[in-house]
C-alpha cells in the first residue's frame, strides 16, 4: 500500500508540473500586452515598454517558462499578482477557505440530497417515486447553475429579501452559491447511485436475504447500501474536485473573493501569475482529492485493495 | 455444408441491420426519448426557419423598450427594444450549432486519442493518460476561459476552445471501453479463429464501443451548450450583438431584478435544450442495454 501512495505521490509532481507548463504555454500565446492594461490607456508608449521589460516579458518562450518553473517549484514562489502587486500565494491563501467553504458544503449538500433521491428512486423503480426522482435530477443536470442562482437571487433576495444577493460576510451569503453549486452534482449523484442501487438490487445475495426473512428495511440499509455505495466514493471525490475549479462562474455571480473570482478577473485582465498560481494550487487540491478518494475506496473494498498492493 | 457456409456469411450482416433497428424501434417506443427527439427537432426547425416565423430581425430596435411579454413580443424586448423572441430562436442557430459541433469534434479527437492509448498500449498508453490527467486537473470552465482569451471572441473559435475542454473525458472513456470490449470472451473467440488484427479492431471491438460513445455524445450536447452559455455569460465567447443565448444571459444580468423575462427565457431555452439531449441520451442507452431488451 504504501509503495502504491508513493507511486501516486510522484506521478502527482508530474501532473501539477505539467499544469504549470500547459497553462504557462498556453497564456504565453494570449494577445495584449499586461504592461498596457497596468499603466492604463494613458502612459505613453515609452513607459509601457520599460515596464514590458523590466516583467521580463521580452524574453524568449523557454527562459520565461524556466524562470515560472524554478520560481514555482524550487523556491515556492507563485511570484506578485500584476494587478494588487502582492503576492500572489498570499492572496491564494486568504482566498481559498471561501473557495472551500463551497465546495465542501455542495459535497455535503450533494451526498445529503443526491443519495436519498437515488435510493427512493430505486427502490421504488417504475412507481411515481421513481419519476419523481428521474424528473428531479434530469431538471438539475439540464438547468445552468449560474442561471438558476440569478433565480434564486431575484426569488429569495430581490423579491422576499431573505438572503443577501452578493458578497461575503455571514454565513447567509454563501446559501444562494452553494444551492445553485450542488444542483448538477444532486442530479448525477441520484441518478448514478439509482444504477448502482438497482444493479445490486437484482443481486443473488439480496435474493436470498430476502428469501431468509430479512426485514425490506434490513435489506435496504445492510445489505444493499453498504455494496451500492461503494461506487458512489469515486462520484462524489469527482464533483467535490469539480466543484472546486467550477466555482469560477458562481463566484464572479456573487462576488465573492475565493480563487475563481481571482483567476477569472486574473484572466481578463492579463494577470499572468494570479491565473498561473491560481491553476497550480488547483491542480495541486484536485490531485490530493483524487489520491484521497481512491484511498478511501481501497479501505472500504478489499478486492481494490489487493489490487493496489498486487501491482 | 454448402447451407452452413452461407448462414455464417450472411449472418453478421443480417444480424447487425436488425440491431439497429431494433434499437431504432426500442427508442421510438420510449415516450421520455420521444419528447426530447421532438424538442430538439422543433428547436433545430424553429432556429433555420427563424426568418421565416419572426415578425422582428433579431437587431431590430422597435420603440417599446423593455417591455414584458405580449401578443406583439411573446417573450417581451430588451433594452434596445429588440424582440427577445426573434433573439431567442435566432440564438438557437449559434447555441445548437456550437454545442453540436463542438461536442462531435472534442469526441471525435478524443475517440482517436483513446484509442490509440487503448490499443498500443504500454508507452502510448501512458503517454496519453498522463497528458489527459494533466488536461483534467484544470478546470474545464477555466481551461476554455483561458483558450477563448487567447484566440479571441467569436463562433469557431469558441467551438475550438469548448472542444478542448472535451477531450481528455472522451479519451478517458474511449479507452477504458476499449480495454473492457477487449478482455471479452468474443474477441478471444475472434482471435481464436484467427481473425486478423485489423478485423477483430474495425469489425468486433470498435462497433463495440461505438453505442457508450454515441450516448455520451448525445447527452454532452447539453452541457457544451452550457459551457458556451457560460463563456459568453462572463464576457468571452460569443459577444453582444450575436444573440447567442449566454450572451443574452449577459445583456440581461444587469437588469433582471426589474425586468426578470429578460433572464427567464434565454436561460429556459437552454434548459429545455439540455433535457431534450438528456432525454435523448437516456433513451438511447436504454435502446442500446440488451438487458432492458422485452
Amino acid at each position: 500500500m504504501w509503495r502504491y501512495i508513493l507511486k501516486r505521490l510522484v506521478m502527482m509532481i508530474f501532473v501539477v508540473l505539467g499544469v504549470a507548463i500547459v497553462i504557462f504555454s498556453i497564456m504565453y500565446f494570449i494577445p495584449g500586452n499586461p504592461a498596457q492594461i497596468i499603466l492604463g490607456s494613458n502612459a505613453s508608449e515609452e513607459s509601457i515598454q520599460a515596464l514590458y521589460v523590466s516583467m521580463g516579458l521580452d524574453q524568449p518562450y523557454l527562459t520565461q517558462l524556466g524562470t515560472f518553473l524554478s520560481d514555482t517549484f524550487l523556491h515556492f514562489d507563485l511570484g506578485n499578482s500584476y494587478q494588487s502587486k502582492i503576492a500572489v500565494a498570499t492572496e491564494i491563501a486568504e482566498r481559498f477557505p471561501r473557495t472551500l467553504i463551497i465546495a465542501a458544503c455542495s459535497l455535503i449538500v450533494t451526498t445529503a440530497v443526491g443519495i436519498p433521491l437515488g435510493i427512493v428512486a430505486a427502490t421504488h423503480q417504475g412507481k411515481w417515486q421513481d419519476n419523481v426522482a428521474t424528473l428531479i435530477s434530469m431538471l438539475g443536470l439540464s438547468l445552468p447553475g449560474f442561471w438558476l442562482a440569478l433565480m434564486l437571487v431575484n426569488w429569495l433576495s430581490v423579491g422576499l429579501g431573505i438572503l443577501p444577493a452578493y458578497g461575503v460576510g455571514t454565513w447567509k451569503h454563501y446559501v444562494i452559491p452553494i444551492i445553485s453549486n450542488s444542483v448538477i452534482g444532486i442530479a448525477n449523484i441520484g441518478r448514478q447511485c439509482r444504477v448502482d442501487v438497482l444493479e445490486v438490487i437484482h443481486s443473488d445475495y439480496v435474493t436470498t436475504a430476502r428469501a431468509k426473512g430479512v426485514s425490506n428495511h434490513n435489506v435496504t440499509f445492510k445489505h444493499v447500501m453498504p455494496n451500492a455505495l461503494i461506487p458512489l466514493i469515486t462520484s462524489l471525490g469527482s464533483v467535490f474536485a469539480s466543484s472546486l475549479g467550477g466555482t469560477v462562474v458562481i463566484e464572479s455571480i456573487f462576488v465573492i473573493p475565493g480563487i475563481g473570482l481571482y483567476m477569472s478577473n486574473g484572466i481578463l485582465n492579463l494577470d499572468y501569475p494570479a491565473v498561473r498560481g491560481g491553476v497550480v494550487v488547483i491542480a495541486i487540491a484536485f490531485s490530493f482529492v483524487m489520491l484521497a478518494v481512491d484511498l478511501i475506496y481501497a479501505y472500504v473494498d478489499p478486492r481494490i485493495k489487493a489490487q493496489y498492493e498486487g501491482k | 455444408m454448402t447451407k452452413t457456409a452461407t448462414t455464417t456469411a450472411e449472418a453478421p450482416k443480417a444480424k447487425r441491420n436488425s440491431q439497429t433497428k431494433e434499437v431504432l424501434k426500442r427508442f421510438s417506443k420510449s415516450p421520455l426519448a420521444m419528447i426530447g427527439t421532438a424538442i430538439f427537432v422543433i428547436f433545430v426547425v424553429l432556429a433555420i426557419l427563424a426568418p421565416y416565423i419572426c415578425k422582428y430581425a433579431y437587431d431590430e430596435m422597435t420603440v417599446d423598450i423593455l417591455s414584458g411579454c405580449s401578443l406583439e413580443h411573446f417573450f417581451g424586448t430588451d433594452k434596445f427594444g429588440r424582440d427577445l423572441f426573434s433573439r431567442i430562436l435566432y440564438g438557437g442557430r449559434y447555441s445548437i450549432f456550437m454545442g453540436v459541433v463542438a461536442t462531435l469534434l472534442g469526441t471525435a479527437i478524443g475517440m482517436v486519442l483513446g484509442a490509440i492509448a487503448g490499443f498500443f498500449g504500454q508507452v502510448a498508453d501512458n503517454v496519453v493518460m498522463r497528458i489527459c490527467d494533466i488536461f483534467q486537473a484544470i478546470p474545464g470552465i477555466l481551461l476554455s476561459m483561458v483558450i477563448s482569451t487567447v484566440l479571441g471572441v467569436g463562433v469557431v473559435n469558441t467551438i475550438i476552445a469548448l472542444s478542448i475542454g472535451g477531450i481528455a473525458g472522451n479519451a478517458r472513456m474511449m479507452r477504458s471501453l476499449i480495454l473492457q470490449v477487449r478482455n471479452s470472451d468474443y474477441i478471444e473467440a475472434a482471435g481464436s479463429i484467427n481473425c486478423s488484427s485489423a478485423r477483430i479492431i474495425f469489425r468486433h471491438i470498435l462497433p463495440n464501443t461505438f453505442g457508450p460513445i454515441l450516448v455520451g455524445c448525445t447527452m454532452g450536447i447539453g452541457g457544451t451548450i452550457m459551457q458556451a452559455a457560460s463563456l459568453s455569460f462572463l464576457g468571452l465567447g460569443i459577444k453582444a450583438p450575436i444573440p447567442e443565448w449566454g450572451a443574452l444571459l449577459n445583456e440581461g444580468k444587469d437588469y433582471f431584478t426589474m425586468y426578470p423575462h429578460l433572464l427567464i427565457f434565454p436561460g429556459l431555452a437552454i434548459g429545455l435544450l439540455s433535457l431534450a439531449t438528456c432525454l435523448m441520451g437516456d433513451g438511447l442507452r436504454d435502446a442500446m442495454d440488451p438487458r432492458l431488451k422485452k
